[in-house]
């Protein structure tokens, strides 16, 4: 994905500024010439929101886990059949953790940690919402990105546009939503 | 022979008996005439001086003469007006009097007319802004009666539930739900501000990692957003940041 493409058309402060190296660096253009408003939220912030997700989900699974174990704890099946709950468990939390992070991104672009920090994931071209498959995409970025030491996420600290590599990947963008923004997102808008 | 004798005295005493009689009816009915007529008089007297506003003028004389002022005067002195009014506080009369009173709707109307017009305002406002309504004031703030009476109002069981009632009530939960989110959003705002402050901090140490020990010169740009080196170094002179800016 060339930059050029992302940011507008061949004339953009970007072309200019790859042609004029010794002038602008390409950095700067990118930075300069992104949509009035957009501006990218940090290593931290992004893993405070993250967090916040990881709590409500695993607080979720976990109060589900525990009044389903509770109630099965009164019935006495056999061993292989809690071998093969737990495999449906292990499976529904997965599906409700994919589900959560792709319902959230594709609807209002924020998942409640997202909103409590104010930032929205957004398509790298333009405005809009992800498509479902395109947030599931993302989300199976991210597992990608936390494999190699976390390396997938650091990688934002040193890119223009503050990407890790499941926005590269998915092409989208993180960034900060003033309050109004979230309220139309809210609304549907 | 002396019964003989004795009839014309006989006679002469009934006779006398029966004019003293004869003229004790025409005494009383003299008397009852004149009363009668004294008091027919009297009447047709009072209606000719009610008819001239006689009234009036002995009224105005009697005031003139200073009648009334004496007449208190000795009240007061002898200690009659005193049992008067201890009488009439001490008698059922009092409280029928202020019950017929206070049920009469022309009171009412009378009060609230009072109450209304600009003179009792005026009255209030001198009292207030006067150096006695502020004693007054400090006097009731400071008198054991008011202790006494925010005691017994604590200690009543009726307070608490009206203070019960009011807790409860939608307004005082939905002030309460207000001012809670508002502090969370104070703590939302306050982490969402560190957290772009740790953003740049977490990306100027990243940067002079990856460029080792060269001169960093990443910058704030409009809110949290860092400047590359490379962007740095690009920017005219007059708007590169310094590095005390770091």
């Amino acid at each position: 994905m060339s930059i050029g493409a992302e940011v507008g058309t061949a004339s953009s402060p970007v072309i200019e500024a790859r042609r004029r190296r010794d002038t602008t660096s390409v950095s700067t253009a990118v930075r300069l010439s992104a949509p009035a408003g957009r501006r990218y939220p940090g290593l931290v912030t992004r893993a405070l929101a993250f967090a916040l997700d990881a709590a409500v989900v695993n607080g979720c699974a976990l109060v589900i886990g525990v009044v389903v174990g509770l109630g099965l704890s009164i019935l006495h099946l056999p061993e292989r059949a809690d071998v093969v709950i737990a495999a449906v468990m292990g499976g529904l939390w997965v599906i409700w953790t994919v589900g959560y992070f792709a319902f959230f991104w594709s609807t209002t672009g924020q998942t409640p940690g997202d909103r409590v920090m104010r930032i929205r994931v957004v398509p790298g071209r333009g405005g809009g919402r992800l498509r479902p498959a395109r947030a599931i995409l993302r989300f199976g970025a991210v597992i990608l990105a936390a494999i190699p030491l976390l390396a997938g996420f650091l990688m934002m600290l040193w890119d223009d546009r503050r990407r890790c590599l499941q926005d590269r990947l998915a092409r989208t963008v993180v960034v900060y939503a003033p309050v109004a923004e979230e309220r139309r997102g809210v609304l549907g808008e | 022979m002396i019964s003989l004798a004795a009839r014309p005295a006989t006679f002469s005493v009934k006779a006398a008996g029966v004019a003293f009689d004869a003229g004790r009816d025409a005494e009383r009915r003299t008397r009852a005439a004149l009363t009668a007529a004294a008091g027919q008089l009297a009447l047709d007297t009072l209606d000719a001086m009610l008819a001239r506003d006689a009234v009036d003028l002995i009224l105005e004389r009697i005031e003139t003469a200073g009648v009334a002022q004496h007449v208190a005067q000795r009240l007061l002195e002898d200690g009659i007006a005193e049992q008067i009014v201890t009488r009439v506080l001490q008698g059922p009369e009092l409280g029928q009097i202020v019950a017929t009173a206070v049920d009469s709707d022309r009171t009412r109307d009378e009060i609230a007319r009072v109450l209304e017009s600009e003179a009792i305002e005026r009255l209030l406002d001198r009292l207030l802004m006067s150096p006695a309504g502020d004693r007054m004031v400090g006097q009731v703030l400071g008198s054991p009666v008011l202790k006494e009476a925010v005691a017994r109002l604590l200690e009543s069981r009726e307070l608490w539930l009206v203070v019960d009632e009011i807790a409860r009530s939608p307004a005082v939960t939905q002030a309460i739900t207000s001012q809670s989110s508002s502090f969370v959003d104070q703590v939302t705002d306050r982490v969402r501000v560190s957290s772009r402050d740790a953003d740049a901090w977490v990306e100027r140490a990243a940067r002079r990692i990856g460029k080792g020990r060269r001169k960093e010169a990443a910058s704030e740009v409009a809110d949290g957003e860092t400047l590359l080196p490379d962007d740095v170094e690009a920017l005219p002179s007059p708007v590169r940041p310094t590095a005390d800016r770091r």
